[in-house]
């Protein structure tokens, strides 16, 4: 299908640049849904009882092995496909991600119809998490090339959609499945459909405004310093096949790691912490994680746009050592009874979470160029797919261990919160070590 | 070739209209913690 191919949508001479984020944002904004598939657990979980589980209804941990899935795939896929998604264009791509997520959205619901946790695995978990990969680094790519003088801005535009997803996307299913729902179905199915309908819309707008600049474009009215900074560092041209084995991507790998997982360190157990250590109510601790959340969004675009002023190894250093530092602060917290300090420094450290994935584009630019930036990307994305999933089973087992030893439940949290500081630590340093590419991995 | 502004304002529009949709539900949902606060940090 030739009118799919990145040359048939190239720009053409005057074409507005700010037309391309919308794209890349809604593209976002439908995988992000990701993030909300927990308020599936509950109804799925009782599918069958309706009203509470009943016998041969899924267990809620059985359910959240679809998200698990997702995740790994969309790291799997995401590094598995990137080459063939630079070479395709990002229209086909966005496409081809609408029919794997949407896909397994409708197999989802034929899953809970027909009551088979494997297909719920093949198609919220398997195909879905293909769509994940494939939609995640097609709009940052595309970003990245139509805005060379502030790509930090461009991949914020882009990441922070994924983290809107999530507001979307759980708030969308629970007034669906209420909508929906009956004496004999928790609303699940319809819920699921219709999702899948309404993203299949929004992916469908995505790729059919999407547009990639043609090769020689430059950005009109960019001051010429930005510009001749950030072509120099855009037309470096290393293959993903090459950049794959440099210590800089290896290094940055463990450095999106180790940032991904302490800030797993909070958001994987923010419910339970804040009721344990400050004893609020549960529907104020529902209301803290969806204040997360939103530093969570604002963060992606502010960090990342930062970082077109400070350098990215400058903004990742201040995410390590503030990162640390307020990791440590956050006992101090409890036991001065201080909830609003709590709030306001565990949401500094969520924001900068969420600035840790939407930098790290901007930084494969620098370091490896414009070229196949998406591809190598899509590679490092296995860095977040392994601590989205270790990340969290490791907080809950410390947690649980402290708690089982004794430990009130107010310290028990402490120990994982030293951990999280000392891998922040650990991220600082293997992003200290990130130098230059050298010249003989660039291609001519 | 000029993009018109009115194309642009529309594509944003779409998808500001959502995400402005989801900060709200978020915002309203996080109103029970600003209730608590005040009486969780007096010790």
């Amino acid at each position: 299908m030739s009118f799919l191919d990145r040359d048939a949508t190239i720009a053409p001479p005057g074409f507005n640049r700010w037309l391309v984020p919308p794209a890349a944002i809604a593209a976002h904004m439908c995988i992000g849904q990701v993030y909300g598939f927990s308020v599936f657990k509950k109804p799925l979980a009782k599918a069958l009882g309706i009203t509470a589980p009943g016998p041969g209804d899924w267990s809620e941990v059985q359910v959240g092995v679809a998200y698990s899935i997702a995740l790994v795939l969309l790291g799997l896929s995401a590094a598995f496909f990137g080459k063939w998604v630079e070479r395709s264009g990002p229209q086909k791509v966005i496409l081809a991600s609408m029919g794997c997520f949407c896909g397994g959205l409708a197999l989802s619901a034929l899953a809970v119809q027909i009551h088979n946790i494997w297909l719920l695995y093949l198609g919220y978990g398997l195909l879905g998490g293909i769509g994940l990969g494939l939609g995640y680094i097609a709009p940052v790519s595309t970003l990245v090339k139509w805005f060379p003088d502030r790509p930090g801005m461009a991949t914020g535009m882009a990441i922070m959609g994924f983290g809107g997803g999530a507001l979307i996307g759980a708030p969308l299913a629970e007034e669906l499945m209420k909508h929906f729902s009956s004496p004999t179905s928790v609303g699940a199915i319809e819920a699921l459909l219709t999702m899948a309908g309404l993203y299949a819309l929004f992916m469908a707008f995505a790729a059919i405004i999407v547009r990639v600049p043609a090769a020689d474009w430059k950005p009109a009215g960019a001051s010429a310093a930005s510009l001749q900074k950030s072509t120099t560092n855009a037309s470096l041209r290393v293959p993903v096949d090459t950049a794959w084995k440099t210590p800089q991507f290896w290094l940055l790998w463990l450095v999106l790691c180790f940032n991904v997982t302490a800030g797993i360190g909070i958001l994987g157990q923010a419910s339970p912490m804040i009721q344990d250590m400050f004893k609020v109510t549960p529907a104020a601790a529902a209301g803290y994680v969806g204040l997360l959340s939103l530093f969570n969004l604002g963060g992606r675009f502010l960090w990342s746009s930062i970082s077109d002023y400070t350098g990215r190894k400058g903004i990742y250093c201040l995410y390590f050592l503030l990162g640390t530092a307020l990791y440590l602060l956050v006992p101090w917290t409890q036991r001065h009874g201080n909830l609003s300090l709590f709030v306001l420094v565990t949401g500094i450290i969520i924001s900068m979470y969420g600035g840790g994935f939407s930098t790290i584009p901007a930084y494969l630019r620098d370091l490896f160029g414009s070229y196949q930036v998406g591809a190598i990307h899509g590679r490092l994305i296995t860095a977040w797919s392994m601590a989205a999933v270790v990340g969290p089973q490791l907080v809950d087992r410390i947690s649980a261990a402290k708690k089982a030893a004794g430990v009130p439940p107010a310290e028990s949290y402490n120990f994982t919160l030293h951990l999280m500081a000392g891998l922040l630590v650990a991220g600082l340093i293997a992003n200290l070590l990130v130098r230059p590419v050298a010249a003989k991995y660039h291609l001519p | 070739m000029k993009s018109s502004p009115i194309k642009a304002a529309v594509f944003w529009l779409a998808v500001i209209l959502p995400l402005g949709w989801g900060v709200y539900k978020s915002a309203s949902k996080s109103r029970p913690l600003f209730q608590q606060a005040p009486a969780s940090t007096t010790r």
